[in-house]
């Protein structure tokens, strides 16, 4: 009897659902209509633009090449329940553990920065957020003054204010505090309440990248952060971004509602549930099934079965270079022309299309990618020419009759499609007149660490497959750093005096100026002459959503807008 | 009764200890957490940091001492994804995939005891070797293959039952059938050829001469015979079902403690992986001494023995 109630119970809840479901589709209509109405102010011009006015999200619309308009979209908190299926999502809700998807997920949800990076047009604007405005102080380029938004309160009570900014910053700086995020703004000398609405933010070095830093480092209350403790904290975080969290199990689910105290916008939809699944067929299985509107990491398998079934596709090219590195200090890639020769027997364009369905792009000769800052115009891809590299490696000594056997270690699941395109670079090779089999060693993730920090028991064979992620708010310096000789982990025996000094010599120039930018392409024409690495693409990452959920909109950084997402 | 309960109590400390002091090894061969934790953008100096916060950089022994003293409150400790105590988020789990084994299993045995009767008394008819056929069948094919397939045909296809999660009243209907599937197959054939040969004994013999119906020869006589060896292996299945459902709650994205322990397993979560098997080891010897303990109720000869 008691089960028969338990059911009719939820026999009664699934009913009731779908009432609501349908009047949240009459909702739907009426604001799509609402939708419409045009609004005065600036210019747009790029289609994917989204700007916030008073609480209220407007798009860019228009056509590709007519004219374009500012338009309202959902009127906040009108525009349905959407359901994103995401394949892994952090155990916590910490804020400054990381600023990459899919943490930024949570921390652009959940929480309010001094800026705010825009990256719709692929090119990082910096918005107000905390701060309404800032400016380097006159003659002291070190030293930035931030003006803080006034009148605006933590869920709380506590006050967004400067004391709130220097709290935040200062925490994240203190290395007993572990945080994820320290690296970014490590040099910060100092921060300074100039008033309660003003702070000044002292760098040991003039660092232009500094507004665009602190967009992803959250402001946080400082008076419960520090009563509550970190762990208490990021189990139910007050903070003023767009949502809150009214739900989060981990490894499951994280469900977002509008924040009341969100400090420059309401979000269009009721609410946003990231449903964890793991497996990509049940990820793929939930879109179908009409149980998600949205799902990230689609397998290019399923591309052309999604888009016949009409679903739309949002692909966007990481910021991460995928590329081999080449093993310089023993054996046949020792020598500088057969690394040369492998560069050119592979053929990049043939990994995007016959590997990833068409997406990504090719990796020049460099660790980054075109739209950040420190890479170089001058530096270009190794074209693929087969004759040419059959003579580099018969410069070399490297015949038909070598018979060379290589090896090429790469993860699993780890890089998008990293099996299938290290099988598809190994056939590449084979075809190499002096090469007679290349053989792909799969290595499991935590065994590809090993393998990568010479932890293990199996050491770095001649090539082996990485992924360098690319963050927007810093520069190249960070990836190229590693292949100067004292780097500690890149483990492949290049060494190359000149480079060294390139390098040093960026690293201690102004971030941002055209000197370190100079010294970056001197540094990074060294490295392509001398080919530690075998340049592969740009990784794509692909979304698929229901024609029918609106602003489905992933931005060139991998993130989804979750402000403007309705159904 | 008493007695056995404490023999059994005993052997329940012993075979956990022992799982658990042979996970302790194995995960810690298996490589550096710290490692997995650190990711791959990370310096030597932050893998280090991560190593001493974890308390990994202390000798083998000094951690299995510690371990020790922890498995022995319970005490796992803080799981190094979750930031949270381990034990609670494996209970917090636990329940789902309780609920789902409960439910595949009964599904199961309701299916495969009749079943295999059925086919017992209509060995040599059509029906009787069809019902075999699909329990071969059912054997052959592996769980997450009909998992896909069932997702395949009512969730994309016909709309009628939900791919992924736990949350509505209808999401149980396909994870269990997908885990079920094995079991009911398997038990169909030996309820079958456990019942064929109960039907060439003396006894069945007797009851006919007697003149006892056929139902009741066979629910009431025959069932209680067989189930002594059905409730065997019964308890043998129910320790696989934990690794069954491992793969299933991965495939319908079902909250329980199979995809805790996979994403413990791929992070080297010692402390959640730790409490996780240290549970299932529980749950597996429990269900164990249950069996034993229903073979007393089941076999009067048993518990004449320990009286």
């Amino acid at each position: 009897m008691a089960k028969f109630v338990t059911f009719s119970k939820k026999l009664l809840g699934v009913t009731v659902s779908c009432a609501l479901a349908f009047s949240l589709v009459g909702a739907f209509s009426t604001s799509a209509t609402a939708a419409t109405t045009a609004v005065a102010g600036a210019k747009c011009v790029n289609l994917s633009e989204q700007e916030y006015v008073n609480n209220t999200v407007l798009i860019c619309k228009g056509t590709k090449t007519g004219p374009k308009k500012w338009t309202k979209h959902f009127t906040a908190g009108t525009g349905g329940d959407v359901t994103i299926g995401i394949g892994s999502l952090p155990a916590t809700l910490e804020a400054f553990a990381a600023s990459a998807p899919p943490r930024s997920f949570i921390v652009g949800a959940i929480y309010s920065a001094l800026t705010r990076v825009e990256l719709s047009t692929g090119t990082p604007i910096i918005k107000p957020n905390v701060a309404d405005s800032w400016s380097q102080e006159k003659g002291i380029p070190e030293n930035w003054i931030f003006n803080i938004i006034q009148g605006k309160k933590f869920p709380n009570g506590e006050l967004v204010d400067a004391a709130a900014v220097k709290a935040s910053l200062e925490w994240v700086r203190d290395p007993k505090n572990n945080a994820g995020l320290r690296a970014k703004i490590n040099d910060i000398r100092r921060v300074d309440v100039v008033s309660p609405y003003q702070v000044r933010i002292v760098t040991y070095a003039p660092r232009d990248l500094l507004p665009r830093v602190l967009g992803t480092i959250p402001i946080l209350p400082p008076v419960a952060f520090a009563a509550q403790g970190a762990t208490t904290f990021w189990k139910a975080p007050i903070a003023t971004g767009p949502f809150i969290a009214t739900k989060f199990t981990p490894n499951v689910e994280l469900v977002l509602e509008p924040n009341p105290f969100s400090l420059r916008v309401t979000p269009a939809a009721k609410k946003v549930t990231f449903k964890v699944i793991p497996e990509d067929s049940s990820r793929m299985s939930g879109l179908r099934s009409g149980g998600l509107d949205v799902v990230n990491k689609v397998p290019t398998d399923d591309l052309a079965p999604l888009k016949s079934a009409n679903f739309a596709i949002q692909a966007i090219t990481e910021p991460a270079t995928y590329h081999m590195s080449l093993m310089a200090k023993t054996g046949p890639l020792a020598n500088k022309s057969v690394r040369q020769a492998l560069n050119y027997a592979v053929d990049k364009q043939l990994l995007i299309t016959g590997v990833n369905g068409g997406y990504g792009s090719v990796a020049q000769a460099q660790l980054v990618p075109s739209n950040l800052t420190g890479f170089c115009k001058d530096i270009k891809a190794f074209p693929y020419d087969l004759k040419k590299a059959n003579e580099l490696m018969a410069a070399a000594g490297y015949t038909t009759a070598s018979k060379l056997n290589l090896t090429f270690q790469t993860s699993t699941a780890y890089i998008t499609n990293d099996v299938l395109m290290a099988q598809a670079i190994a056939q590449m090779l084979e075809k190499l007149d002096a090469v007679d089999k290349v053989t792909v060693e799969v290595l499991e993730f935590s065994k590809f660490l090993d393998v990568y920090y010479l932890r293990g028991a199996i050491p770095r064979k001649d090539l082996f497959a990485w992924r360098m992620s690319s963050s927007p708010d810093l520069d190249a310096g960070v990836q190229m750093e590693r292949y100067t000789s004292g780097y500690s982990t890149h483990n492949i025996g290049f060494a190359n005096a000149q480079y060294d000094k390139y390098m040093e010599d960026a690293l201690s120039l102004k971030l941002g100026s055209p000197a370190r930018t100079a010294a970056f392409c001197g540094a990074g024409k060294i490295l392509k002459d001398e080919a530690p690495i075998l340049w592969g693409i740009h990784t794509p990452d692909i979304w698929a959503g229901k024609k029918s959920t609106q602003r489905f909109f992933v931005d060139p950084g991998g993130n989804i807008d979750l402000v403007g997402i309705g159904n | 009764m008493l007695q056995v309960l404490i023999s059994r109590a005993l052997q329940l400390i012993l075979v956990v200890l022992g799982i658990s002091t042979l996970l302790f090894l194995l995960i810690r061969i298996s490589g550096d957490p710290a490692l997995a934790i650190a990711g791959s953008d990370s310096t030597s100096a932050d893998i280090d940091r991560i190593r001493e916060s974890l308390g990994l950089n202390r000798s083998g022994i000094e951690q299995y001492l510690s371990f020790l003293a922890n498995l022995a409150t319970l005490n796992f400790g803080d799981s190094y994804i979750y930031l949270q105590p381990s034990m609670p988020l494996i209970l917090e789990a636990l329940p789902n995939t309780l609920y789902l084994s409960f439910v595949a299993f009964l599904l199961a045995m309701a299916v495969a005891i009749p079943a295999g009767i059925f086919a017992a008394v209509k060995r040599k008819e059509f029906s009787g070797k069809f019902i075999m056929s699909m329990s071969m069948l059912g054997q052959s094919i592996p769980p997450f293959v009909i998992g896909i397939f069932l997702i395949l045909v009512f969730s994309v296809w016909l709309k009628l039952l939900p791919s992924f999660g736990n949350e509505e009243f209808l999401s149980i209907v396909m994870p269990a059938i997908a885990l079920s599937a094995v079991l009911m197959a398997r038990h169909t054939r030996l309820v079958r050829t456990y019942f064929i040969e109960e039907l060439s004994r003396g006894y069945v013999r007797t009851g006919k001469s007697l003149g006892f119906t056929n139902t009741r020869i066979r629910f009431k006589h025959i069932l209680r015979n067989i189930s002594v060896p059905m409730l065997s292996l019964i308890g043998i299945d129910l320790g696989k079902f934990v690794g069954g459902a491992v793969i299933i709650e991965a495939v319908f994205a079902w909250p329980g403690i199979g995809s805790l322990m996979v994403n413990a397993v791929k992070s080297r979560d010692y402390p959640l992986l730790e409490a996780g098997v240290f549970t299932v080891a529980v749950m597996v010897v429990l269900v164990n001494l249950i069996v034993d303990l229903l073979y007393q109720f089941v076999d009067p000869r048993l518990r004449a023995k320990v009286n």
